[in-house]
């Protein structure tokens, strides 16, 4: 598992100065104040002002500077060298307070002991991780009896589909791939360019699929209670060609049906 | 009364004798000693003797029944008049104590007053409620402090693709449907069969579509504490006509098995 996680280390020390310099993160408007969170996760969340709050996986620091600015005393952990250290330098350059830790979340308790009122996961994370029993008890060993965690992520049933071309010619939506978790996960070889633009990451990578009831049975057996579980039909970006953009992201033609992109819990300890 | 709700009543009326007489539901198999549960329900529940158990949507009760011979006390409800009747009949035949009662589920609270150790709704239940915040409330009502609930049904994602045929025969799944709820359900009408595969039914009956998300909410809603939720990767029916059955009695996709979850069960707990 170390060499996976490994990987993936190497995959955003690569991809980080990309994202920083990229349309997509818009590093300049977080700069002149900018609050990068979605609405759902500021309305699902409800007030942060004077919680502590723990970001797992926070990249570089924008979405856990934001709810720096919305009130919060944050701390993000990011496995990613590169990613910490920009995280790091935004934070000082705009006086944000904010504290940030290079680690692989499994390892956090090697260099973190304390507890916080909210633990707190954004889009684009738990694919990078292989277990989500060993992650539910990190999420509950940082939160405060009485403490929230939240989470917004892209929903596992999005994965499974694929665009190809139906016997009449026209584009449809098909489950290629395996909507239930592989513990082995899937390497990339690199060579793949990243989500924000055209530019080309070298090093591999290594995905895991998780299904909504491993992450929700993970989460109960941690000794957590689901307060909600909320999907959206819509996604930040055009996962597939028959999607058109509507005032709230990212949606399918209608012919097409729905199917849930995002999706949300918030559980108490 | 919600209209759509007394069409359905009529088209599980139409139902009940055709579903009675199918091989599928195997009446005699079920005289002759048979446990019609799923070895999922019988495993996920766990030992039911002495407990009390009321069945919501329990059609001819054979379920119910089933829960009676593993040593529950047990009480069913139905929409149907056609139903409750052979479940009765069924009943007094094979001597095994349980109790069933007509109604919608959403009025059960005016004619009946009790609480049950279990609340239990099988596979093919849900896509008949309209609202699952009052389904929610119900079964809340008729938990004791403690009791469990149970559910096994279609997963909402098994519901939205369709097959479609290449010029070589061989089927593709195309998403066609919608995975979230829309409150208007849809009416599905004209002369069909039902899914027996036997006699053509002709009364009209209304479905709707529920996602994940709304049946936990409506259960956390209720004050009920979700203690597990899992889903499969197979069906209890033929859900797509490319579907094989397997030798333990689940269907299966040939091509994309496990991509697409068919059933979902969830268990819940009232404090």
């Amino acid at each position: 598992m170390d060499d996976k996680f490994e990987i993936i280390r190497q995959n955003w020390n690569e991809r980080t100065p990309i994202h920083a310099a990229s349309d997509f993160y818009n590093v300049t408007g977080f700069k002149s104040g900018d609050i990068t969170l979605t609405k759902t996760e500021i309305e699902e969340m409800g007030s942060v002002v004077g919680k502590s709050l723990l970001h797992l996986q926070c990249h570089f620091g924008m979405d856990t500077m934001s709810w720096a600015r919305l009130g919060a005393n944050a701390t993000g952990v990011d496995i990613s060298d590169a990613a910490i250290a920009l995280a790091r330098e935004l934070n000082e350059e705009l006086g944000l307070n904010a504290r940030f830790i290079r680690s692989n979340i499994y390892d956090l308790p090697d260099v973190l002991d304390e507890q916080f009122d909210i633990v707190y996961t954004a889009i684009g994370a738990l694919c990078w991780l292989p277990d989500m029993e060993g992650w539910a008890k990190i999420v509950a060993r940082y939160m405060k009896p009485g403490g929230t965690f939240y989470i917004l992520d892209g929903h596992p049933f999005s994965q499974t589909l694929e665009t190809v071309e139906m016997p009449d010619g026209s584009l449809g939506l098909t489950p290629l791939h395996s909507y239930f978790p592989d513990p082995e996960g899937i390497t990339y070889p690199g060579g793949d360019h990243t989500y924000t633009g055209p530019e080309v990451i070298e090093t591999p990578s290594h995905e895991w699929q998780h299904s909504m009831s491993e992450i929700v049975n993970a989460i109960i057996d941690a000794g957590l209670q689901i307060q909600f579980l909320n999907e959206f039909p819509t996604s930040g970006y055009r996962a597939f060609p028959p999607m058109s953009l509507h005032e709230d992201g990212w949606r399918l033609d209608e012919h097409h049906g729905s199917i849930p992109f995002l999706f949300s819990i918030k559980a108490t300890k | 009364m919600d209209k759509r709700i007394e069409i359905n009543r009529r088209n599980w009326n139409e139902r009940t004798p055709i579903h009675a007489a199918s091989e599928m539901y195997n009446v005699e198999g079920f005289k002759a000693g048979r446990i019609t549960l799923t070895d999922i329900e019988v495993d996920e529940i766990g030992p039911v003797a002495g407990k009390s158990l009321l069945h919501l949507q329990c059609h001819f009760g054979m379920d119910t029944m089933s829960w009676a011979r593993l040593g529950a006390e047990v009480t069913g409800v139905d929409i149907s008049d056609a139903s409750i009747n052979l479940a009765k009949e069924l009943d007094a035949e094979l001597g095994l104590s349980a109790r069933f009662i007509r109604s919608n589920v959403y009025d059960l609270p005016k004619v009946l007053d009790e609480q049950f150790d279990i609340v239990y709704t099988a596979l093919g239940a849900l896509c008949w409620l309209p609202d699952m915040t009052r389904w929610a409330q119900v079964i809340a009502r008729f938990l004791k402090p403690g009791g469990t609930f149970y559910m096994l049904d279609e997963h909402p994602a098994g519901r939205v693709f369709t097959s479609v045929e290449r010029s070589d025969a061989s089927h593709d799944l195309e998403l066609c449907h919608p995975y979230f709820p829309d409150p208007q359900g849809f009416l599905d009408e004209g002369e069909r069969q039902s899914y027996t595969g036997t006699d053509t039914i002709k009364t009209p009956v209304y479905e709707w579509q529920h996602s994940i998300s709304e049946i936990i909410n409506a259960l956390t809603s209720a004050e009920l504490k979700i203690e597990f939720m899992h889903e499969f990767p197979f069906s209890f029916f033929q859900a797509q006509p490319q579907m094989r059955r397997s030798a333990d009695g689940w269907w299966r996709l040939k091509r994309y098995d496990g991509n697409i979850p068919f059933m979902l069960s969830i268990q819940a707990t009232k404090r």
